[in-house]
């Protein structure tokens, strides 16, 4: 090992921060915890009231089969895509800055996905018949392709989030030893596997987190297209579009970029992570929400210009309400708020600062929790025969269980950070090492580790070849 | 359309008819004169004249609309055709040229008026009887085409041309029975009249009766033929499941078990969601590679 | 420390060794689990085909088809009655409070003129409902109708989002089913009791017309309005006339509704407004409210006891 003094102060400050919420609890945490699972719990009662009684008690009818379950359903995968981006592709890319964001990414996705999955089974009429989908599932359907896509996608994620927990159980299996009751001992130890950090290891677990980071950027894309043909393989005005899946990814990555900012600002509040969140980290995130707002910009418009163009009859029909009828009042606010302005604030750099972002990344959250209930709700309001409208009031069921998904989707997260650093304090050590490394010992020194880059990344994925 | 009418053409009467005899000419300015009035059931023989000055080439065949009659050509070297008919129906009918010819727009304002009659005054003229015999070029049929030939005459024996004869079958289908309409045939210059027949019903018979409702001056008649059924025909309808060639005759959808479908065209029809559940079934694959390879490489004592 | 070269290879051989060892047998299961999708998938094809399938016949099977002839069709307003065919359906099926499995329209025309469409499931055989379906639970049977199996429908209402005509239904409350019904032998074909949860539709009364009757819309109509017709056969008829459906179709220039999505429905329109009835264009006239079973007085016995 290079001669650096033992727990030189970055690492202890990390440590200190890192580990504060793991050892202290403080009231507001129990304060919190007990509103959302005050929320959660309200959510399970509405749920129960919906099973016993059936679908009736929520505001879908025979127009409007689809509501906010549904929206909810496409927001959450929506949201689940920036963990994979930051993860994966910063990762693959080398990019350092995403050191201390990637654990947060990695785990917004595996609790979006959660909820995503969650949603369609609470929109279900017969919840008792859920393994038929199983016993009698056809290929030809896209909700197979959703079913079969969506738990690959939360099995690739738990498995990437897990990877990158083996090294920090160790951590905190070591360090907090004597601090934490033997459960939670346990608990790393049982994570950890046995990890000690020697070089056999390392490069196992490079090279399963190397596939991994492979393998969950198709599986990302994947899941969004499943998720847009629900829609996408219909005859429904505002649906019959071939550029869904395409369209779905991109809203996916801008709305999950964005969560991952209010996230992310949220934390560096509440836990003090100043030094880590930085002002950079935002600039950077500032940038990729720019750009994925500018792309999709360019879908949206992309897909108005062609249909307001043509303006054939069930076009005509839908985009005049959406813009100018029933549903304008939300459209516009969800167009302007949440695709206009917040790309507009993250591209300007007097705008780009963090509580103007968390601000823009607020208003994205609304704007395409909007977007998608103006997706779902006026396609299929709209009459297919000389009919009426269809009219959509959603009831307190389905708002409870809506709360109750976010607050799910919070709570997933805030019981993780009570178990695990919000930031990989490992990677932070290894990324540290390796810097100190490249600068203290130049090619040729004997030191093992440190002088080959132990770094998770495609280098480390290359360097592991000669083991195979 | 209803059900078969029982009775026979009428009995031509002994006594002379009344003939209502008109000829109209057909100039260079249209018909001349282009209005005619008769009274209803009289007997009338329209004799129409080729007689341009210009327009020497000419030619025109007339049809009179309601009575459905239609004259024989007209031109300059057969100059003029005759039609006769009982003016059974009461009403005002055009009658111009079905050919395009040159002075086509001219002729198109001519109408006759069948004024309504008193009823109860005499001349109320009869018509001619005819004789209609179908035969059919098989009297049993494993589902192929018959051949139905018609020959209608008039009670005298000469061949009534232009006569449009339906055919009729006697079905029955969900509880309610009765003449089903095939088809029709128009009887040519010796009244004969052919048509084909594709047998799409699965009885044991097909009871086909002609019928000629009557034109003109000729009254109607019908008969009727049985054509024994050996084997059930074949569908009159095939249908393809979407996007398939050479695929089995009835409407499917996926999904439906059972079709002559082999795993080869299923597997390209449904090429997208394979390629998906192969990325799946690969993913799956990978997470159990990955897990085993990461754990045995944590375990391992070196 | 660092290994040396042989250590190394030695010990990646033995790894390697043991890593290709376990690569080839999750290559074979990749391989078994890849190959067994093929039939797999012919398996799940053919459990989905509905339970109810029958062996088929060397006779080419009936291709149940519908003429509604718009001629005739005048929204039953000349009798001072609800639609009759809309109550016809209901009482047969004891069709469930605020669904109509069959619905009059009064349509505007491109023209201007109104007229009255009695639109049903078209049954069409390029079905996007039957395609979406997760688990089956919608198929076509033999004869071209496309039936739900009520046992199987886990309530997705992904069909319902799929149908471009609107035509299915959902049972978001528990229906209210006749006296009895719980006891009846449910099938597809004649789908009581009916089931919260599920979805349902018109079936072209797939259990009438293996009885040998017409559906109980064409049966209802006063003004004999709907032809059930066979594509087969090539044969129609609406309990009064029976005519060739072929050139009954083409004579009366026949459409089908939104032709240009390809589902190829089984229903064709004849084009009218009520004319044979003395249903002027520019007549609008609102039909009167259906009926539904229970005030139509249906039993299970004798569902259309009460009311024609």
């Amino acid at each position: 090992m290079i001669d650096q003094p033992e727990m030189a102060r970055p690492e202890k400050r990390l440590e200190e921060v890192a580990f504060r919420p793991l050892l202290h609890t403080t009231r507001g945490w129990y304060v919190w915890l007990a509103a959302l699972l005050l929320l959660t719990g309200v959510g399970f009662f509405a749920y129960a009231h919906q099973f016993q009684k059936g679908l009736g008690v929520t505001g879908m009818r025979d127009t409007v089969i689809w509501g906010l379950y549904i929206s909810n359903f496409v927001f959450f995968s929506g949201v689940s895509m920036a963990g994979t981006f930051i993860s994966a592709i910063l990762r693959i890319t080398g990019a350092e800055w995403r050191r201390p964001l990637t654990r947060l990414a990695e785990l917004t996705t595996v609790s979006a996905l959660l909820m995503t999955s969650l949603m369609p089974l609470v929109d279900m009429g017969r919840p008792d018949r859920l393994l038929y989908l199983v016993r009698y599932g056809r290929l030809e359907s896209p909700l197979i392709w959703d079913i079969m896509v969506i738990p690959t996608y939360l099995a690739a994620s738990i498995i990437y989030l897990y990877l990158f927990l083996i090294p920090e159980s160790a951590v905190l299996r070591d360090r907090l030893n004597g601090k934490v009751s033997e459960l939670r001992q346990g608990l790393y130890s049982l994570l950890s596997l046995g990890w000690q950090g020697r070089p056999r290891q390392r490069k196992g677990l490079e090279l399963g987190a190397g596939i991994m980071m492979l393998i969950i950027i198709p599986l990302g894309v994947a899941t969004h297209s499943v998720v847009s043909w629900i829609f996408g393989m219909t005859y429904r005005a505002g649906w019959d579009s071939t550029i869904f899946a395409p369209y779905f990814a991109i809203g996916a990555l801008y709305s999950g970029t964005a969560m991952l900012i209010t996230l992310m600002f949220v934390f560096r509040r509440v836990y003090h992570l100043e030094e880590y969140f930085t002002e950079k980290h935002f600039r950077y995130l500032g940038y990729m929400l720019a750009a994925f707002g500018v792309l999709y910009f360019y879908f949206t418009f992309a897909e108005y210009l062609t249909a307001g163009y043509k303006l054939e009859s069930k076009d005509k029909l839908l985009l005049g309400n959406l813009f100018f009828g029933r549903y304008s009042w939300l459209v516009w606010p969800g167009f302007i708020g949440g695709q206009v302005l917040p790309v507009l604030l993250a591209i300007h750099p007097r705008t780009r600062t963090m509580p103007i972002l968390f601000g823009a990344s607020l208003l994205v959250n609304v704007g395409m929790w909007i977007k998608r209930y103006v997706i779902v709700v006026p396609s299929l309001a709209e009459p297919l025969m000389p009919y009426q409208w269809g009219v959509y009031t959603p009831t307190w069921v389905e708002l409870a269980i809506t709360v109750a998904s976010f607050a799910g989707f919070a709570l997933i997260i805030t019981i993780f950070c009570k178990l695990f650093p919000i930031i990989s304090v490992w990677e932070m050590e290894e990324g540290w090492e390796s810097e100190a490394a490249t600068v203290s010992a130049p090619s040729g020194s004997p030191g093992g580790m440190a002088a080959t880059p132990a770094t998770i990344s495609l280098e480390g994925l290359e360097g592991s070849q000669s083991v195979l | 359309m209803g059900p078969a009418l029982a009775r026979w053409s009428h009995v031509a009467h002994a006594e002379t008819q009344e003939v209502v005899k008109i000829r109209v000419e057909v100039t260079d300015g249209g018909f001349r004169p282009p209005t005619i009035e008769v009274e209803e059931g009289s007997m009338v023989e329209l004799t129409f004249v080729w007689a341009h000055q210009a327009f020497l080439l000419d030619e025109h065949v007339i049809v009179l609309e309601g009575y459905k009659l239609e004259s024989d050509k007209i031109n300059s070297d057969h100059r003029e055709a005759t039609i006769r008919f009982v003016a059974d129906k009461p009403g005002t009918f055009a009658f111009k040229c079905d050919l395009q010819c040159e002075t086509h727009d001219l002729l198109l304002n001519a109408s006759l008026k069948v004024k309504r009659g008193s009823g109860s005054a005499g001349g109320s003229a009869s018509f001619t009887s005819t004789d209609l015999n179908i035969s059919a070029s098989a009297t049993a049929t494993s589902g192929e085409v018959v051949t139905l030939t018609v020959v209608l005459k008039d009670v005298t024996g000469v061949a009534v041309p232009k006569a449009e004869v339906r055919f009729y079958l006697d079905a029955e289908f969900v509880g309610t029975r009765g003449q089903m309409e095939i088809g029709k045939a128009r009887t040519d210059a010796n009244g004969v009249a052919v048509w084909a027949y594709q047998p799409t019903l699965d009885v044991p018979q097909y009871n086909i009766t002609a019928r000629f409702e009557g034109m003109g001056v000729y009254g109607e008649s019908q008969e009727a033929i049985a054509i024994q059924e050996l084997v059930a025909p074949p569908s009159a309808y095939t249908v393809a499941p979407a996007g398939l060639e050479g695929a089995p005759k009835f409407p499917t959808s996926v999904g439906l078990g059972d079709t002559a479908e082999s795993a080869v065209s299923w597997s390209v029809s449904h090429w997208g969601p394979l390629l998906l559940t192969l990325m799946v079934v690969g993913a799956w694959v990978t997470f159990i590679y990955v897990l085993y390879n990461v754990y045995s490489a944590i375990k391992a004592q070196s | 420390m660092k290994k040396t070269a042989a250590e190394e290879t030695g010990e990646g051989a033995r790894n390697s060794l043991s890593r290709r060892r376990f690569l080839a047998g999750v290559g074979a299961a990749a391989g078994a689990a890849a190959a067994a999708i093929i039939p797999l998938t012919q398996v799940t094809k053919s459990t989905s085909a509905g339970p109810h399938h029958s062996a088929g016949s060397a006779k080419p099977p009936r291709q149940w088809a519908m003429v509604i002839d718009l001629r005739r069709c005048e929204g039953c307003v000349t009798t001072e009655k609800a639609p009759q065919c809309v109550e016809g359906c209901n009482a047969e099926h004891f069709v469930p409070e605020g669904q109509q499995w069959i619905r009059v329209f009064e349509v505007e025309g491109a023209a201007g003129h109104s007229y009255f469409l009695p639109r049903l499931c078209m049954q069409c055989e390029n079905a996007p409902c039957t395609k979406v379906c997760p688990v089956g639970a919608t198929y076509h049977n033999e004869e071209g109708i496309v039936l739900i199996d009520h046992e199987r429908c886990i309530g997705c209402r992904m069909c319902m989002a799929a149908c471009p005509y609107g035509v299915r239904v959902f049972n978001w409350d528990e229906p209210e089913n006749p006296p009895g019904a719980l006891f009846a032998d449910y099938r597809p074909e004649y789908p009581v009791p009916h089931r919260r949860g599920t979805v349902e539709k018109c079936m072209l009364c797939a259990h009438r017309t293996e009885d040998g009757k017409l559906p109980a819309c064409a049966e209802a109509c006063p003004m004999y309005a709907i032809y059930l017709g066979d594509l087969t056969n090539d044969i129609a008829t609406n309990h009064k006339e029976v005519v060739k459906l072929s050139s009954f179709l083409a004579e009366n220039s026949a459409f089908r509704l939104k032709e240009e999505l390809g589902t190829r429905p089984r229903v064709w329109y004849i084009p009218g407004h009520g004319e044979e009835y003395g249903h002027d264009i520019d007549e609008q006239r609102d039909p009167r409210e259906p009926r539904s079973w229970q005030e139509l007085g249906a039993t299970l016995e004798n569902p259309h006891g009460g009311h024609r």
